[in-house]
């Protein structure tokens, strides 16, 4: 059975609005290279809602990246040979506040009891990963409470802001034209 | 207090992941099975004794340690107690051989005294090599450097007189095979000064992370040492270790079994209640919403602060004031989902069979792994049951046929 689906910026409102402890999530991925995307796009998310430099985007393995963590919330790849691992380390992984794991279904299905008891219900997939345009156009539009004509307008206007989403929208409408050159902003 | 705020107080005391030894001053009585106190009173009776605590993922089985060895250390007893994580010394994934009677020596050479006679001079100098490794001159004559003689000899300029050489701690990482016996008496003569005719006990949380066929391998000479020199242990184990092969279980003198609490019992629903109102401010929840939490827990109690929490979540991005059962309905779904997640065929036939059954037969490592990821819980009056998240969402999604055969 496929895990929970989520939009990813109410994920990240989620894992945003339990910044202030410790708690586990997985995110579940298609293949390994997807792993890598969605850590970015995830902490993309994460970076507007959360304070300044309290943000870690971790490379495996997952104990040294929370060690170089600190304090911060960790998005960080887990792949198969890593994630059998992870129960025996259990301890040493204690985090003061969140930790998201990105993995495939494989990597994630080889995580240990003792963990995947840490993460509870917090296993999702990315409706990113299984929606169409329309349906990723839904969730920006819902996300942002914005139509395709203002965020068109607002390109036109070059008052777009520096946020990526809104280059992805305009892609997303064929109207790549419209996103300033030299970035998204 | 802003609405924030409220939830903010809410999910802090609902946290499932919180270390469980700050979580104490929150623990609610159970009506029966108190693991601790049956510990704590086989300790009292017969001091020298090996216990294992069994019990699966999320059952409480370290705030039962902690309090064990706080009721041993509160009863002005004859009796010190000391709790380890042996996670937090020692990599689980390698060799455990010689490990806890290396923590052990550890911990007594800490608070033996400072002058000590020529006879506790000597066991104390064992029991370092043992535990915190040892690096010597020795001449090359010596058998403990044979194996380097030849590699010396080929050296230009001849043989040194003396050569250095390090023997590292066994906790990291230890291969000391069956030479644990030599340290019965080192031990012994190193605690007797300090601890007189009072008696030492360690509990040893951590190592039910183990796997249960790795588990049954990893401490058996460990306990073995530990009890003939006359040391209290209690061991936390995996779950499976109750439903595998006995003769590790054989080792311990008494076996104390850490189930989830039923909800389906009434006696049972109203600890989950409590904990669950305990931790929470008041009105935080509707009743519907505690009814709901406690009943898709299962019983299970990191799995009840879990969903308690989720619900909470659910709740303040649904813009609610209170947790309402909708919210709590959600959480179990997540938590449903949760577990289903990764189950393999077979898993779903075993499942199903029990579904219908409540019986289990455990055959091999398919069974042991369903018990240690709480998909599969046994009950007080030996029955089995599916964890209730789970069956609800394999029985909505039309997954599992609860019909008899």
């Amino acid at each position: 059975m496929d895990p929970t689906l989520i939009a990813l910026p109410l994920l990240a409102a989620r894992v945003a609005a339990r910044a202030s402890q410790p708690s586990w999530i997985l995110v579940v991925v298609h293949d390994d290279a997807a792993v890598g995307r969605t850590v970015n796009d995830l902490a993309d998310e994460l970076e507007v809602l959360v304070p300044e430099g309290d943000l870690a985007r971790g490379t495996a393995p997952v104990e040294d990246a929370l060690r170089l963590a600190g304090q911060k919330l960790v998005v960080v790849g887990v792949d198969e040979s890593e994630a059998p691992t992870l129960d025996l380390a259990r301890s040493r992984l204690q985090h003061p506040v969140p930790v998201v794991l990105v993995a495939t279904a494989s990597a994630a299905a080889l995580l240990g009891p003792h963990l995947r008891s840490w993460i509870g219900g917090s296993i999702f997939q990315l409706e990113a990963e299984v929606s169409s345009t329309e349906d990723r156009l839904a969730d920006l539009r819902r996300a942002y409470g914005k139509t395709d004509a203002e965020v068109i307008a607002l390109a036109e206007s070059r008052t777009t802001p520096l946020e990526p989403h809104f280059a992805e929208w305009l892609v997303l409408l064929n109207r790549g034209d419209l996103i300033p050159s030299g970035g998204s902003g | 207090m802003t609405r924030l705020a409220r939830f903010r107080e809410y999910m802090a005391r609902m946290n499932p992941v919180r270390d469980p030894e700050q979580a104490l001053d929150l623990y609610v009585e159970p009506p029966e099975d108190r693991s601790a106190d049956d510990i704590a009173a086989r300790f009292e009776l017969e001091p020298a004794c090996a216990q294992v605590l069994v019990g699966g993922v999320g059952s409480g089985k370290t705030t039962e340690v902690l309090r064990a060895v706080k009721r041993l250390e509160d009863a002005n007893s004859d009796i010190l107690a000391a709790y380890i994580d042996v996670t937090k010394f020692h990599k689980l994934e390698e060799s455990l051989d010689g490990v806890l009677v290396s923590l052990v020596a550890r911990a007594v050479l800490r608070v033996t005294s400072a002058k000590p006679e020529q006879a506790e001079q000597s066991a104390m100098k064992k029991l370092r090599e043992l535990s915190e490794g040892v690096t010597e001159w020795i001449h090359p004559g010596d058998s403990f450097v044979a194996s380097f003689q030849r590699s010396l000899e080929s050296l230009p300029g001849g043989q040194p007189r003396m050569t250095k050489v390090t023997r590292p701690s066994a906790i990291v990482p230890p291969s000391l095979g069956s030479r644990f016996a030599e340290y019965v008496q080192p031990l012994k003569t190193t605690i007797e000064p300090f601890i007189g005719s009072d008696h030492l006990v360690f509990a040893f949380d951590g190592l039910d992370r183990l796997s249960t066929a790795h588990f049954q391998t990893a401490v058996r000479d460990d306990i073995v040492t530990l009890k003939a020199a006359g040391i209290g242990v209690l061991v936390v184990a995996p779950g499976g270790m109750a439903f595998g092969e006995r003769t590790t279980l054989d080792l311990f003198d008494k076996v104390v079994l850490r189930r989830a609490f039923d909800p389906r019992v009434p006696a049972m629903r109203s600890f989950l209640e409590a904990i669950v109102t305990r931790r929470a401010p008041a009105g935080a929840l509707t009743s519907g919403a505690i009814d709901r939490i406690c009943r898709g827990s299962g019983g299970f109690l990191r799995d009840l602060l879990a969903l308690a929490k989720d619900a909470g979540e659910a709740a303040y991005v649904a813009g609610h004031e209170m947790v309402e059962e909708a919210d709590a309905e959600k959480a179990v779904g997540e938590l449903g989902r949760s577990l289903a997640f990764g189950l393999s065929d077979q898993e779903m036939t075993i499942l199903s069979a029990v579904a219908k059954t409540k019986r289990l037969v455990v055959r091999g490592e398919v069974e042991l792994a369903l018990i240690d990821k709480r998909a599969l819980a046994t009950q007080r009056d030996g029955t089995w049951s599916v964890h209730p998240a789970l069956l609800g969402v394999l029985t909505g999604a039309g997954l599992l046929d609860l019909k008899a055969s």
